[in-house]
């Protein structure tokens, strides 16, 4: 599985049980639809340096970088780009 | 091994200590220094926790103890601690200080203000407030509670109506600790209507003297009295745009990284009191006779001791937890709330016991027994009561 993948599934299972992984669209605003709110975000953050090895900084504690599935990627991939 | 072998170290458990870079030989000229400071903070404490004041005289101590700059960068007059050092230093300053609400005026100052200027502030405000706030000529406070919001603080309704040269900021905060004393209080408010928690609040450096600022009469409460507090009225105040930390719709993000450093500054404070609480019980049990023998001998007394010692050093743990956590760069979530609720109860438990083991006496005011628990608490409700970091912990564990 993907990283990606693993975060949606992660998603799904958190915060929208409803929708199946493969349902949820990349570009879906998961915090204007309410699937994330403020301590959603703090379970992703968690989620996402437990899971994906990221240090997230608190300057990025900012909806913009998790808004959606999209966004999140990009946000790994910058991670990614600076450790390499 | 001798029985007087067996007292609580004075110092930390080696368990909080060193990360890497951790400057061991700071603190411990750190904490040697504040020692010779200790008759000045203590001075008549008890003077001002009955009139609920904090006196000049011992908030000039420290400040002049060098204790107001503890987080402040080197660069501005302070010394920079990372959490690690700043445990060490408040927990032993905790052990010395025999009043509550010093510390606690001491961690807000830090926490509200210094800390997030520090961060998040742009090089033109931390140039403007970070060296008065670390020498203590400015006193910080932070705003955020109000009439209709607390466990949920983002249901606040406090505006910051953003315009060309700044803010106009109204609305209703109470309970603010501080409040009396502060010349900057950082003020959490909403900028953005459409928006929630996320991208809908900020935090602004706002300044005391700002026509339509006012504070109310100081309130009085249970415990930490020499902590001042009062409510705050915000009337159509102009905020320069200047006065923003951060970038406008940070509010969560900052107030998030605030109370990591409030929960470490006030129970590493808290972890030091009962270091200190334990000691005395246990002279007390040593010392105290009745029916023939030292009341330490029986095991009603001896037990509760015991107790009170796996209570302390659980929560020592849980403290060393999470400034590992923050120390290592992470959200430190689990690990902060985990912290925070330890402690906080562990004190309140430890607090009555110290109470129960020195009987009509702990009772009395003038001894100082009583005073631990009507501070010990508040712990149970500022910083996010106990049910909210319940929450927390919770949903780290993925319910």
């Amino acid at each position: 599985m993907t990283q990606i993948a693993r975060i949606r599934a992660f998603i799904c299972a958190e915060f929208a049980p409803d929708i199946a992984p493969q349902d949820l669209p990349a570009d879906m605003d998961l915090i204007q639809s309410g699937v994330i709110d403020s301590l959603g975000v703090l379970k992703l953050v968690a989620f996402l340096e437990d899971e994906c090895g990221v240090a997230i900084a608190p300057e990025e504690l900012d909806a913009e970088l998790y808004r959606s599935l999209e966004a999140i990627a990009a946000l790994l991939a910058s991670k990614t780009e600076v450790a390499a | 091994m001798t029985r007087t072998a067996l007292f609580p170290k004075t110092a930390p458990s080696p368990k909080t200590a060193p990360q890497p870079g951790f400057r061991a030989d700071l603190v411990e000229e750190l904490c040697l220094g504040l020692d010779r400071w200790a008759a000045q903070f203590n001075a008549n404490w008890q003077e001002d926790d009955r009139a609920g004041t904090l006196s000049q005289a011992r908030w000039l101590a420290v400040c002049e103890a060098g204790l107001t700059g503890l987080t402040v960068p080197e660069d501005f007059g302070g010394l920079g601690l990372s959490a690690a050092e700043l445990a060490q230093v408040l927990e032993h300053f905790g052990t010395i200080s025999e009043d509550s609400g010093l510390g606690f005026t001491l961690a807000t100052h830090l926490c509200s203000t210094c800390i997030p200027v520090a961060r998040f502030g742009s090089p033109a405000m931390k140039a403007a407030l970070l060296p008065a706030l670390a020498a203590g000529d400015r006193v910080g406070a932070h705003a955020i509670t109000e009439p209709d919001s607390g466990s949920d603080a983002f249901a606040m309704r406090s505006r910051a109506l953003p315009h060309a040269t700044g803010y106009t900021l109204s609305g209703e905060k109470c309970y603010i600790s501080s409040a009396p004393l502060a010349d900057v209080i950082v003020v959490y408010a909403r900028t953005d209507a459409e928006k929630g928690a996320l991208g809908g609040f900020s935090a602004l450096a706002v300044d005391r003297g700002l026509p339509g600022v006012s504070v109310g009469r100081s309130r009085s409460k249970m415990g930490l009295r020499s902590a001042p507090m009062a409510d705050l009225h915000f009337d159509a105040v102009e905020v320069p745009g200047a006065a923003l930390i951060g970038r406008e719709g940070q509010g969560f993000s900052i107030l998030d990284y605030v109370m990591k450093w409030e929960i470490l500054c006030v129970f590493a404070l808290q972890l030091g009191e009962m270091r200190r609480q334990l000691r005395q019980c246990l002279t007390w049990a040593k010392t105290r006779q009745q029916f023939g023998q030292a009341i330490g001998g029986y095991q009603a007394v001896s037990h509760r001791i015991a107790d009170m010692h796996m209570r302390l050093e659980g929560a020592a743990n849980w403290l060393a937890r999470a400034v590992r956590a923050m120390e290592g760069g992470g959200r430190a979530s689990l690990e902060i709330a985990a912290a925070k609720l330890a402690i906080s109860e562990a004190n309140v438990a430890n607090s009555l016991d110290a109470v129960l083991l020195h009987g009509g006496a702990g009772y009395m005011s003038d001894t100082g027994i009583e005073a631990g628990l009507r501070n010990a608490v508040g712990g149970l409700i500022y910083s996010g009561t106990s049910d909210i970091q319940r929450n927390r912990i919770a949903a780290m564990l993925g319910l």
